[in-house]
């Protein structure tokens, strides 16, 4: 079975295009001079110059330019959480214009490359103006599709009820969600190892560096492995790293309260990981969605989820199971 | 993801432990390359035996839904892109669907009768995606 992308490739077609014309137009022009001009100086001087095959650049990094944005579009469209306009979809088509640009005012200007800068002007004016417009409108015209974690009404209240009834059927049930990113897998094994090839030596002629270099290599190891959130019939967890250390557990009759929120991490956090501010604790390690959980004492924890629609229904579900005080 | 077991259902735990978690990853509630949790920690949680839910992983390893590896967490296996082959299918797939076949005459139920039931069940599975 072969999964449909959530960006279609076809809203990348302007650009492909504009690679292809521009290899097709370098291909077919010529005979070629032994040197073109490659770097110009604050006057407008050629101060460099380099063989023509060189230019294979503007048409080779411009496609790599486009496999690069395919793929960050697939992903942007994965985490689209309401119907929204991509603006990195139309950013390929005024990269990749220029370079095409570029390459067609080589050679189009051949053999006098005095014109070269007013020839690519004039085509990338035709080319970026003609090819952002059609980048815009095949975004607009992309269709949107729903991310599998997000979950009707509807959905939500089956949720709720599938575990209702396996309450009723005397069986038990346990939910859990996981929050690894890549960008967290790469940058602690790079800290870790950055901080032990300078603690080192450090720590070998000044001890009381120790702890200063030992307390953040702790912290990598245990946050190595990311987050996970469990719930069940009795309590709402979260743990981290490899070793599962508890950062939060919730008893379910604790909680008064359970809602979806969307947050900033930046503006309203100052970053992923475990937060503090003004009065919540959150845990999240990307996206910018989670549960509020507000306990009957008044706390409040902002729990991160790519699923919050579901770990939310999973609370409700679990707070009707218990008793709760009058 | 959420595993629910049902007490009056008269599959095996690990079975429905192994179904559970199929449906999870085929509902998109877990994705590929993301973690299941600890044995121990499930076991805990579903207040099954320890060696149910070990049963229940390797019935999943061994089924290629999930990637085992000593020392490390159970991971969801790379979602199969393409059909798998013929004599794989013939091999895991045809003897099931025979088995069903064989236990829709004990319920009464004609090939034909049995073959529309089928086709309700895609149908129904078709519009959940669909609303999805």
């Amino acid at each position: 079975m072969i999964r449909p992308m959530h960006h279609p490739l076809w809203t990348h077609l302007p650009a492909a295009l504009m690679v292809f014309s521009s290899a097709g137009v370098v291909a077919m022009a010529g005979p070629w001079p032994e040197r073109v001009p490659m770097q110009w100086d604050f006057h407008g001087h050629v101060s460099t110059w380099g063989p023509p095959w060189e230019l294979g650049l503007l048409v080779l990094l411009p496609a790599l330019y486009v496999l690069g944005s395919v793929v960050v579009d697939e992903l942007w469209a994965r985490y689209e959480y309401r119907r929204a306009f991509n603006w990195f979809a139309p950013l390929d088509e005024v990269i990749v214009s220029f370079s095409a640009s570029m390459a067609m005012g080589y050679a189009l200007s051949l053999p006098d490359f005095e014109r070269l800068w007013a020839v690519t002007w004039r085509v990338w004016a035709v080319l970026g103006g003609g090819g952002v417009a059609a980048a815009v409108l095949l975004e607009r015209l992309r269709p949107w599709r729903p991310v599998a974690g997000i979950l009707s009404t509807a959905d939500a209240a089956a949720v709720e009820t599938h575990i209702a009834e396996s309450m009723r059927s005397g069986g038990t049930w346990t939910y859990w969600e996981t929050q690894n990113p890549l960008w967290l897998r790469v940058m602690i094994p790079l800290v870790f190892l950055v901080l032990v090839a300078s603690g080192v030596p450090a720590c070998m002629q000044v001890p009381w560096l120790v702890p200063l270099y030992g307390v953040p290599l702790l912290a990598l190891v245990l946050g190595y492995g990311g987050m996970r959130v469990a719930a069940n019939a009795r309590r709402l967890e979260v743990r981290i790293g490899v070793f599962g250390l508890r950062v939060l557990r919730v008893r379910i009759e604790d909680i008064a309260e359970a809602s979806v929120r969307e947050f900033s991490p930046l503006a309203d956090f100052g970053g992923y990981g475990i937060r503090w501010w003004r009065g919540t604790w959150a845990f999240f390690f990307r996206g910018h969605r989670g549960v509020m959980i507000r306990t009957v004492r008044g706390r409040r924890f902002l729990i991160g989820s790519d699923q919050a629609e579901r770990l939310a229904a999973v609370v409700h579900a679990a707070m009707r199971q218990v008793p709760r005080a009058a | 993801m959420l595993i629910a077991l049902d007490e009056k259902n008269p599959r095996p735990i690990y079975l429905q432990i192994v179904a559970e978690i199929k449906r999870g990853i085929e509902a998109g509630e877990i994705r590929e390359g993301e973690e299941l949790p600890g044995v121990r920690e499930l076991a805990r949680d579903l207040a099954v035996n320890l060696h149910t839910v070990h049963q229940a992983y390797r019935e999943l390893g061994r089924l290629g839904v999930v990637a085992l590896r000593l020392g490390r967490r159970a991971r969801v296996a790379p979602v199969r892109r393409r059909p798998a082959s013929r004599a794989e299918i013939e091999a895991s797939l045809v003897p099931r669907v025979a088995e069903l076949l064989t236990d829709a005459f004990h319920l009464g139920l004609s090939p034909e009768e049995f073959r529309t039931l089928v086709a309700r069940v895609i149908e129904d599975r078709h519009r959940k995606e669909t609303r999805r």
